[in-house]
C-alpha cells in the first residue's frame, strides 16, 4: 500500500516555523513515518499540488493508495484521486460545528464526512468527533509513536531523581535567575510623586533613569509598559490611571507606526531605551544538579499556561535552593517573550529556587543530556491535543507534574505522575474570528500545582523507591501507549474497516481544496 | 468620647469618586457611624492634618476620651499625631504589605501596625493575615459594617418567594436588557451584526419587570477581583436554553462605558443563550432598590477575596440566599446552610496597590465547574424545593445576624476599646493615655 504524507510545512521551513501551531503537525508527520515506512511505500509531496499529483497518479497506476493530511480539516483538501483522511490533533471538547465567513469547510463536518473517517491523536479528540459525526464514525485515536526512538536513550536502570552537576549546552542564550540579579523594586523607577504617574506615566520614568543599566533597558520601554500592565496590574490600577495608560500604551509608535509593539523592537531603540538582547549565536552552556523541574513551550502559545506553572515554582520553592526549572522555550523570536519572562521572574523575586531560561536550538544530543538531567517533566497546560515534550520525557524515564485532561486524560495518571487536577471553562475554538464561546478548555488548580511541586520534591528527596517506581511505570506507559507494534496493529485494523467497507465513495465532482 | 471619623472620600466627591478604589471606605463610615454613636460623640472631619490633633488637645484640656478613626488603608493612614488613631480597613488577601515602594514606608503596613498599635478590620481572614506578620497578640479586630438591623427590618417586609413574579421597579439611568438590546455591535470588526449601543441615549427613567428565577449581583465592574467574566460565563453555561433564569447586574461606578463595552463583547461571545441578563447602570430609589432585593432570588459573588463585600451582606441580612465562594471575608458568613457555596483555589497574585506588581500573597480563583453547578442547583431549588429554599433564607438571616448585627458590632468594638484602654494603662503609652 502506498501512502502519501503531507502536512502544510515540509522539512525545508520546519525550522523557520518553530513554534507555530503546524509545527507540531510535522513532529507527527515525523514520527508517523517510519511505522508507515514499514507497511508500505511513503510519498512525501511537498504542496497541495503536488498532493493531489501524487494521488492522481499512483491512482492511475492502479496503486492502492491513502493520503494522510496532517493539518486541521478546514486546511485540507475535500477529495482526492485516492481516499483522504486528516490526522488531527485537537484539544478542545467540541470540533467546529458552525460555520462562517461564507466558508463551508470552517464546519469541519462538511469535510470530514466528506472524507468518511479521521485520525485524532488522542481518545478526547475521537470523543468530540463523534459527538458532532456520530457513534459510528470511523474515527481512530493514533497517537504519536514515539517508544522506540526513546526506549534505548533512557537507560534501563530507573532513573535518579536527584540529579548530579550536569552541563547542559544549547546555540542561542541562557536566562538564568542566579545570574540576573532581579528584583521587584527594578520594575519601578525611583519616582517619588505618585499622582504624576497617573498624568504623565510614561516621560517621568524615562527622565528619572539615571543609568542605562541592562535592567532598565529592558523595562523602560512602551513595550515593556503594555506587557506589564496587561499582565499583571490591569486590574489593580485605579480606572482613571488605567483608561489612561491604556491610551499612552496602545498608541502606535511615531516611527512605527504598522507594527505591533513585540514586532517592532528594532525601530523603538530609537525613541526609547530598550531591552538589549543577549545574543543568541554562541554556543552556551549552563550547569543544573539538584531537583530538576523541566518544561518544553512557546511562550506564544496561551494554552500552555506557562506563567501559572512558573508562579507556583516559584511560591513553592521560594526557600528552597536545590529545585531549579528549565524552561526549554520552542520559540524563535527571543524579542517576542524576553521582557515579558524577565518582568514575571523579578515580579516574583527574591526566591532561592532557580529559573533557567534556555532559547535555542539543541541537537538530539544535547536535548537528551537536557531529559536526563530532568527529574520531573512539568505541564500545566489549559488542553493539549497530544503533548509530545511530555511524551518524550515520559519514555525516558521522567515522572511528571500535568493535569489529566483532554489528550493526556489517555496516559497521565498518579502512578507517574502527580496529576493536577482541573475544572473547565468556556473557550473559543482557535480559528473562530467570531470569537464565540463554543467549546470548553480547562483551568489548572494553582494551588495543587504549588503542592504537586513541594510533593514531587518531598519524593525525590526522601522516598528514591516512589521516584523509581514512577520512573519505571512512565517508561512501562509509553511502551504501551506509543509503541509501534501497537500503532502498526491498530492502523492496520481501522485501515482495514475503513477502506473496505465502511468508506463512502467520496470523489465528489467539483470539491476544491478548502 | 469624642470619635473623630474620616474617610478621603466624602460626602461632597462620593459621585465622582463612585468605584474607586478608596469609595467603599466612605460607604462603610457611613454604615459605622450610628455604630459609633452608640459610644460616643462623633465629629466627622474633612482635614485631619490640620483638625485631629487640634481637637485631641482641647479634649485633653477638657479631660474628654478622644481617638480618631481613619477610615482608610493603613498606606494612607496617618501616623503622626498624638491623637490614638486607628485604622479601619478592609483587606482580602492572605499576607499584608510587609515592603514599601515609592520611598513612603507606610507601605510596610507593620510599620504602622507597630506606630498605632491596634487596627479594625472586618473580617476573621483578615486579623489572621495581621496577626501573621505582628504576632498574635496584636489588638486587630474584626468588626463587620453592621447593616444586617436595616435590612432584616426590610426582610420582615418583603415577600421571600424563590421565583419573582411580574415585579416592577424604577430606574434612574441606564438599563441594557438582552431581551431588548441587541449586542451584535461588540462582535470583532468583520462580524458586527448591529450597531453599537448609544449608552447616554437612554437615560431617563424607566420601569424594568423582573419574572422568574433572579440572580443579582452589585459590584464595580472596574474591579478586576470581582471576576463577572465567570459570573457571566458559568450562568450562560448554565442556563442557555433556560428562559426564566435572569442575571441582574448593578453596576457600582461614575463612568462605565469601558467596562461596559467589555462586558457586552462577553455577551455577545455567549451568544445564541435564552436566558436574561440585565445591566443597570443608574440611581435606584430606595424604594426601587427594595424592590431588585425583593426580585431576587438568589444574590451572587463569583470574588477572587472580599474586604467584607456590603451588597452580598446586604441581601443576605434580607433573606436572600447566595451563590458565593468561601474565602477571605466570606469564610464569616458564607456556609452551605445559607448559600450555595463555590469552590476555589489559591493563586498567586499582588497586593492591588504595589506598583511593581510584585508577588506576594494569595487570592482565590473560582471553580468554574462549581460555579456552574451553583447556579443549575439553585435554580432547581428555586422552582422545585420551596422549603429548602426558605430553609436557606432564615439561615441567611441568621448567619448575618451574628456576622454585622448593630449588637454585635456594639459588643465587640466596645470590648475592643476597654481593651486598648486596659492596654494602654498597662503599657503606660503616652500618646493613648487617654482612651
Amino acid at each position: 500500500m502506498d501512502f502519501i504524507l503531507f502536512s502544510d510545512i515540509g522539512e525545508s521551513a520546519i525550522d523557520s516555523s518553530l513554534g507555530t501551531p503546524e509545527y507540531s503537525y510535522f513532529f507527527v508527520l515525523k514520527a508517523y513515518l517510519p511505522v508507515l515506512q514499514a507497511l508500505g511505500e511513503v510519498h512525501r509531496p511537498q504542496s497541495l499540488q503536488e498532493l493531489e499529483a501524487t494521488a492522481r497518479r499512483l491512482r492511475a497506476a492502479g496503486r492502492d493508495c491513502l493520503a494522510l493530511f496532517f493539518g486541521p480539516p478546514h486546511k485540507s483538501p475535500l477529495s482526492l484521486a485516492c481516499p483522504i483522511l486528516c490526522v488531527i490533533a485537537w484539544e478542545y471538547d467540541s470540533i467546529p460545528n458552525e460555520t462562517w465567513n461564507d466558508d463551508p469547510c470552517l464546519d469541519w463536518r462538511y469535510v470530514l464526512s466528506r472524507h468518511g473517517g479521521a485520525i485524532s491523536l488522542s481518545s478526547h479528540t475521537a470523543r468530540a468527533i463523534r459527538a458532532s459525526m456520530g457513534e459510528d464514525f470511523p474515527v481512530i485515536p493514533l497517537p504519536t509513536p514515539l517508544w522506540e526512538t526513546y526506549a534505548s536513550l533512557g537507560g534501563q536502570s530507573p532513573a535518579n531523581a536527584i540529579i548530579e552537576p550536569t552541563k547542559l549546552q544549547i546555540r542561542g542564550c541562557i536566562l538564568d535567575t542566579r545570574l540576573l540579579g532581579l528584583s521587584a523594586d527594578g520594575l519601578i523607577a525611583p519616582i517619588h510623586d505618585i499622582p504624576a504617574v497617573a498624568d504623565e506615566p510614561i516621560e517621568p520614568i524615562i527622565e528619572a533613569v539615571p543609568a542605562l543599566t541592562w535592567r532598565r533597558r529592558a523595562l523602560i520601554t512602551r513595550h515593556y509598559l503594555l506587557m506589564w500592565y496587561r499582565e499583571a496590574v490591569r486590574d489593580l490600577v485605579p480606572a482613571a490611571l488605567r483608561r489612561g495608560l491604556s491610551r499612552l500604551l496602545r498608541r502606535p509608535s511615531p516611527l512605527a507606526p504598522a507594527e505591533p509593539p513585540a514586532a517592532s523592537s528594532a525601530t523603538v531603540i530609537e525613541e526609547h531605551p530598550q531591552a538589549q538582547l543577549p545574543d543568541t549565536s554562541q554556543l552556551v552552556e549552563v550547569q543544573v544538579e539538584g531537583v530538576v523541574y523541566v518544561s518544553v513551550f512557546n511562550p506564544a502559545d496561551g494554552r500552555k499556561n506557562w506563567e501559572n506553572l512558573v508562579t507556583a515554582f516559584c511560591w513553592a520553592f521560594r526557600d528552597t535552593a536545590d529545585a531549579t526549572l528549565v524552561l526549554k522555550i520552542t520559540q524563535k523570536d527571543l524579542a517576542s517573550y524576553y521582557v515579558h519572562m524577565l518582568t514575571l521572574l523579578s515580579q516574583l523575586a527574591p526566591f532561592a529556587c532557580r529559573v533557567v531560561v534556555m532559547h535555542g536550538f539543541l541537537d538530539d544530543e544535547q536535548f537528551q543530556r537536557l531529559r536526563e538531567a530532568t527529574s520531573y517533566y512539568v505541564n500545566a497546560s489549559r488542553c493539549e491535543g497530544l503533548c509530545l515534550p511530555l511524551m518524550e520525557f515520559l519514555a525516558c524515564g521522567k515522572p511528571a507534574i500535568a493535569p489529566a485532561h483532554t489528550a493526556m486524560e489517555d496516559y497521565v495518571d498518579s502512578d507517574l505522575a502527580f496529576v493536577v487536577p482541573a475544572c473547565r471553562e468556556h473557550a473559543v475554538w482557535p480559528q473562530d474570528t467570531r470569537l464565540s464561546y463554543r467549546t470548553i478548555r480547562y483551568r489548572p488548580d494553582w494551588g495543587a500545582l504549588k503542592q504537586a511541586y513541594l510533593d514531587s520534591h518531598g519524593i525525590a528527596r526522601q522516598a528514591p523507591e516512589c521516584y523509581q517506581a514512577m520512573s519505571m511505570a512512565a517508561r512501562q506507559r509509553m511502551r504501551e501507549f506509543a509503541g509501534e507494534e501497537r500503532f502498526a496493529n491498530e492502523l492496520g485494523e481501522f485501515l482495514g474497516t475503513f477502506l473496505g467497507t465502511g468508506r463512502p465513495d467520496k470523489a465528489v465532482a467539483g470539491d476544491a481544496a478548502c | 468620647m469624642l470619635i473623630l471619623i474620616h474617610s478621603e472620600t466624602n460626602r461632597s466627591n462620593i459621585r465622582e469618586n463612585l468605584g474607586k478604589p478608596e469609595y467603599s471606605y466612605y460607604f462603610v463610615l457611613k454604615e459605622f457611624r450610628p455604630l459609633l454613636e452608640r459610644l460616643g460623640q462623633v465629629m466627622e472631619i474633612s482635614d485631619p492634618d490640620d483638625l485631629v490633633d487640634r481637637i485631641y488637645a482641647d479634649c485633653q484640656r477638657r479631660g474628654e476620651e478622644c481617638i480618631f478613626l481613619s477610615f482608610s488603608p493603613p498606606h494612607r493612614t496617618p501616623i503622626h499625631y498624638r491623637c490614638p488613631t486607628v485604622p479601619v480597613f478592609a483587606w482580602e488577601f492572605s499576607v499584608i504589605p510587609y515592603e514599601s515602594w515609592y520611598g513612603e514606608p507606610r507601605h510596610d503596613w507593620r510599620l504602622v501596625f507597630d506606630r498605632l498599635g491596634a487596627a479594625i478590620t472586618h473580617s476573621s481572614f483578615t486579623v489572621d493575615s495581621v496577626r501573621q506578620s505582628m504576632g498574635p497578640d496584636f489588638p486587630v479586630v474584626s468588626i463587620p459594617a453592621p447593616v444586617w438591623n436595616r435590612f432584616a427590618a426590610l426582610a420582615a417586609r418583603l415577600q421571600r418567594r424563590p421565583v419573582a413574579e411580574q415585579l416592577e421597579l424604577q430606574v434612574e439611568g441606564l438599563v441594557i436588557d438582552s431581551r431588548v438590546d441587541d449586542v451584535g455591535g461588540y462582535a470583532p470588526e468583520p462580524h458586527r451584526d448591529a450597531p453599537r449601543i448609544d449608552f447616554e441615549a437612554s437615560r431617563e427613567r424607566q420601569k424594568l419587570r423582573l419574572d422568574g428565577v433572579i440572580y443579582t449581583s452589585v459590584f464595580n465592574p472596574y474591579d478586576g477581583r470581582k471576576n463577572w467574566i465567570d459570573m457571566l460565563g458559568a450562568f450562560c453555561w448554565a442556563f442557555r436554553d433556560c428562559e426564566d433564569a435572569t442575571l441582574v447586574l448593578k453596576l457600582t461606578h461614575h463612568c462605565i462605558d469601558d467596562a461596559l463595552a467589555d462586558m457586552l463583547h462577553h455577551l455577545y461571545k455567549l451568544r445564541p443563550y435564552r436566558c436574561r441578563f440585565v445591566l443597570i447602570h443608574g440611581y435606584l430609589e430606595d424604594a426601587d432598590y427594595e424592590r431588585l432585593v425583593e426580585a431576587t432570588s438568589y444574590v451572587v459573588n463569583t470574588s477572587y477575596g472580599e474586604g467584607q463585600c456590603l451588597p452580598l451582606m446586604e441581601f443576605m441580612s434580607c433573606g436572600k440566599p447566595a451563590i458565593a465562594p468561601r474565602n477571605t471575608a466570606m469564610l464569616d458568613y458564607i456556609d452551605s446552610d445559607n448559600a450555595f457555596v463555590v469552590d476555589c483555589t489559591e493563586e498567586l497574585t499582588a497586593w492591588p496597590h504595589d506598583p511593581r506588581a510584585a508577588y506576594r500573597t494569595l487570592r482565590y480563583i473560582t471553580n468554574w465547574d462549581s460555579l456552574l453547578a451553583a447556579y443549575q442547583e439553585s435554580y432547581r431549588v428555586a422552582k422545585e424545593d420551596p422549603q429548602r429554599y426558605a430553609h436557606m433564607s432564615e439561615a441567611a438571616v441568621d448567619a448575618l445576624q451574628a456576622f454585622c448585627s448593630m449588637e454585635q458590632a456594639q459588643a465587640r468594638l466596645s470590648a475592643f476599646l476597654a481593651a486598648l484602654r486596659a492596654r494602654r494603662a498597662i503599657t503606660g503609652d503616652e500618646p493613648c493615655a487617654s482612651l
